[in-house]
């Protein structure tokens, strides 16, 4: 069975494979080496203001790479204005890459001038939603290519949330016609922390919608998961991607590791699972 | 808005307050957040907390790989904590707060009180490497000596245009000192080691880029007082007045070939009268 669109032409972006979030301490394996694999995702804000050595790194990967940018502090969801300044600069380094599509996360990094150096939860209400649209809407205009947005995983939630997580990411995406990025270890992290079913989170997405997947390490505390993104790929986590693979048919997917970085093989090597993974749901339909 | 629905911004400043509050919110976060099967919403909002500020430390460590070898994990974490308590980000760019982090450490230090010669060197220790560390990141981040032209032609100037001639420093060179070895330390760590201290010597540092690596000349404390004149645009006989000729030439062939000091872009300089430098014929 295989449902789903053909893993090609998701609003316009291109199958580029399975790859890697490229962190600092790996930029000299990298140019050293030119590992085999399909696209490098790059945290936008390790970039965008350097005008040095990474920046020229940069470059010289994105020679060699498909590259795609992820960022954290577009605040797509927060009150605060929209920062022009952040987003000339993001659609300069986007340009400059040739970004095949640049995402962020659903949430918000601070208000009323600060920033939190995080992401935080939305309240997920009308008004949410209505504010996420609008601002959706405002930065694909001046990015002038999709934005893509990420699924996040807390430990919290608003007591005044009205939708769940999956009809508020639906509503979301087909309102202001985004793209998603789909975490497959949020989700599993968030069903844990939040007692929800993340099967049927998973089928309830709009699946033509998923222009990119993530997958990472959690950790498991009992009474609650964190998405630590310091071990390898959980066999839960494996599941729950192989689903997200038959249900949208495959979109590109990034293995993530932040923190107890290891060596730069380590992540081909749950590359290699994620493509098996990819290819026996495809093959199976499981 | 339909009656019960909050007000988002009213919801994201009462997240935002609890979050940095160094005070535990209680049962009243109840009123904000959930709970879940497992932990009440207190119980959630403490993991939340904590998430947080690992991210954050996280980020943080690989900026001051140094100072954590140095003080240890759990001491560098409690000034990452105070240090958003008492300035919270204003900006997205962590090399932002980071400067603000290394100026609270210069800032809340202990004996700030007291003069300076009665101060604690291990306090003094650390102020340097977190300066040096953060120094260290700039550099890496700014502009590389890849296309500059040196600056050939103050070689072989004659001395009688000294008087007239304010060399050009490259743009990314920075000048440093400090009363301990921390750039020693700081290659040592790199390198796995690092587990003797920053010894307490005056040191006195140029630091350049050039492709993907920063480089650490040291310097004597003189040629260190000659380059900073120079990088304030003081004339060659001003900056150079007190020094032996012959050094002052060695100084000048070594600073060219290291690429301190480059051949002026095209354009005015505000403040300055340029004087060329001629290139050698």
């Amino acid at each position: 069975m295989r449902t789903g669109t053909p893993p090609r032409r998701r609003l316009g972006t291109r199958w580029l494979g399975f790859g890697v979030g490229l962190r600092l301490p790996h930029l000299d394996y990298v140019r050293q080496r030119w590992p085999a694999l399909g696209f490098f995702e790059v945290v936008t804000e390790d970039f965008m203001d350097s005008h040095g050595a990474r920046r020229r790194a940069l470059a010289e990967i994105a020679e060699r790479y498909p590259v795609v940018l992820h960022g954290l502090a577009l605040s797509i969801g927060g009150c605060d204005r929209l920062d022009y300044r952040y987003l000339g600069r993001l659609r300069e380094l986007a340009d400059e890459v040739r970004a095949e599509w640049v995402s962020d996360h659903v949430g918000w990094t601070g208000v009323d001038g600060v920033n939190t150096h995080a992401v935080l939860p939305m309240p997920r209400t009308e008004e949410s939603l209505r504010h996420l649209v609008r601002r959706i809407r405002t930065v694909q205009d001046v990015l002038e290519r999709p934005l893509v947005l990420k699924n996040t995983s807390s430990s919290v939630e608003f007591a005044a949330s009205t939708l769940s997580e999956w009809e508020f990411l639906a509503r979301m995406a087909d309102e202001a016609d985004c793209g998603l990025l789909l975490d497959v270890t949020n989700v599993h992290v968030s069903a844990v922390n939040h007692d929800f079913d993340p099967v049927e989170y998973l089928r309830a997405l709009p699946h033509h919608r998923v222009v990119e997947m993530h997958l990472s390490g959690h950790t498991h505390h009992g009474t609650h998961a964190v998405a630590s993104r310091d071990a390898p790929v959980a066999d839960a986590v494996w599941e729950l991607y192989r689903l997200a693979v038959v249900l949208t048919g495959g979109a590109p997917t990034v293995v993530e590791w932040d923190d107890q970085l290891p060596a730069f093989p380590v992540l081909l090597a749950e590359l290699d699972k994620a493509r098996r993974h990819a290819a026996t749901a495809l093959w199976a339909g499981v | 808005m339909p009656a019960g629905e909050p007000d988002l911004l009213a919801a994201q400043r009462r997240l935002q307050r609890a979050l940095l509050d160094a005070r535990d919110p209680g049962p009243e976060i109840g009123w904000l957040v959930t709970g879940s099967s497992a932990l009440s919403p207190a119980q959630r909002f403490a993991v939340f907390r904590r998430t947080h500020r690992r991210r954050l430390f996280t980020r943080m460590r690989e900026l001051h790989p140094a100072l954590i070898q140095l003080l240890g994990r759990e001491v560098f974490d409690a000034f990452v904590v105070d240090h958003v308590r008492a300035n919270p980000a204003r900006s997205y760019r962590l090399s932002r707060f980071d400067a603000e982090f290394v100026d609270h450490l210069a800032r809340t230090r202990p004996d700030a009180h007291l003069p300076r010669e009665r101060r604690d060197p291990t306090v003094e220790m650390v102020i340097d490497l977190a300066r040096f560390e953060r120094l260290h990141n700039e550099v890496l981040d700014g502009p590389g000596t890849e296309n500059d032209v040196p600056a050939r032609g103050l070689v072989d100037l004659p001395e009688e245009d000294w008087a007239t001639t304010r060399a050009t420093p490259a743009p990314g060179l920075r000048l440093f000192h400090a009363g301990f070895t921390v750039h020693e330390y700081l290659t040592a760590v790199r390198q796995g080691g690092g587990h003797v201290p920053p010894r307490a010597r005056p040191v006195f540092l140029a630091l350049t880029r050039r492709d993907l690596l920063v480089r650490v000349h040291e310097l004597t404390a003189e040629a260190h007082r000659v380059l900073t004149a120079l990088l304030h645009r003081v004339v060659l006989a001003e900056a150079l007045r007190d020094v032996d000729r012959d050094l002052a030439r060695a100084w000048l062939r070594d600073w060219v070939d290291q690429g301190f000091l480059v051949t002026p872009a095209p354009g005015p300089v505000a403040g300055a009268r340029r004087v060329a430098v001629p290139e050698p014929s």
